[in-house]
């Protein structure tokens, strides 16, 4: 009675305890930097009416 | 009387002669070639035809007359940079790899000075030559209203708010938007993460809008033996109280001394 009192817990703890530590376990986050520069920051201008030599032509 | 008759049919003859050679005149053609528009073919296409074609849409020749103008400046003429902000930014996209399904989490999407990174420029590009000189760059801040919107674009999983976010970015000050991410089945869940910048002119009103960046989110939803993130952890405590007393060395003695109270009762 016992014994198996005893097995009977250590089953119910390890599952318990698994489940516990999966649900409050604190996930890994992706962090991803991207400069963004002045000249992205500007009025978008039509590319028809931007010279050549801004183009870089 | 014969006199006058006979003047009179050789006025009428020479008037005859000099209509008919001025009229002939008139439909000889031209003895020089005069240069000529082919209609028909398209603009830029005079290295594959380097000879004038004669007038294929019309008989009557295109001529054009150069008019004599003003001499143009040889230099170039010097453009105004266009508005800009005066600072370099840093964009941070933060999400998590992993979200267990019932469960929510936050996606992060900051816009920030960087300090570190600020860019000054000091020189102009004139045709082949750089000349020197600090560049003056209007304060875009000082004529617009700036203005940072962003969207994630995410099919599956809900999430809040699901519009476009604004907020209005002003000088030297940072940005930033979360998006809460709820999903409810397992599965690998994948999106995007657009940024614009929407500019409206103070004076005018008119309004302007720029992507700056659309960035890959990618997450995972999980289950643990078919629980998702709530259920385990209430069974994973529930079953941690139960199996401790289970395992408890005196827990015989409690439950007979448990049994025997009762039994006292009844």
């Amino acid at each position: 009675m016992r014994s198996l009192r005893l097995g009977l817990a250590i089953i119910l703890l390890i599952l318990s305890l698994a489940l516990l530590v999966w649900g409050i376990w604190p996930v890994a986050r992706e962090r991803h930097i991207l400069p963004v520069p002045p000249s992205e920051m500007t009025l978008p201008t039509p590319t028809s009416f931007v010279p050549d030599l801004m183009l870089g032509f | 009387m014969d006199r006058s008759r006979l003047s009179l049919f050789l006025a009428g003859t020479a008037l005859v002669a000099i209509s008919c050679v001025y009229g002939l005149s008139a439909q000889a053609p031209a003895s020089a070639p005069l240069p000529t528009l082919d209609l028909s073919q398209p603009s830029g296409s005079g290295a594959n035809n380097p000879e004038p074609t004669q007038v294929s849409l019309t008989e009557l020749p295109f001529v054009i007359v150069p008019t004599p103008t003003e001499k143009v400046p040889s230099e170039a003429i010097p453009v105004a940079p266009p508005p800009a902000i005066p600072e370099s930014r840093r964009l941070t996209l933060e999400y998590p790899l992993k979200i267990r399904t019932g469960d929510s989490d936050v996606i992060r999407l900051t816009l920030e000075v960087d300090t570190l990174g600020n860019l000054t420029p000091t020189a102009e590009v004139r045709g082949n030559f750089v000349t020197g000189g600090v560049v003056q760059i209007p304060n875009l801040y000082d004529t617009h209203n700036v203005i940072a919107e962003a969207r994630l674009d995410l099919a599956g999983p809900e999430v809040r708010p699901g519009d476009t976010i604004s907020e209005p970015l002003l000088q030297g000050q940072s940005v930033t938007f979360y998006w809460s991410v709820h999903p409810v089945t397992t599965g690998t869940y994948r999106g995007t993460a657009w940024l614009f910048l929407r500019f409206v002119d103070k004076i005018s009103g008119v309004e302007s809008r720029k992507a700056i960046s659309a960035q890959p989110v990618q997450f995972e939803a999980t289950n643990f033996l078919g629980f998702d993130g709530s259920i385990a952890r209430t069974a994973g405590g529930i079953g941690s109280i139960v199996g401790a007393v289970l395992g408890f060395p005196f827990a015989d003695d409690i439950l007979k001394w448990l049994l025997s109270q009762l039994k006292k009762k009844g």
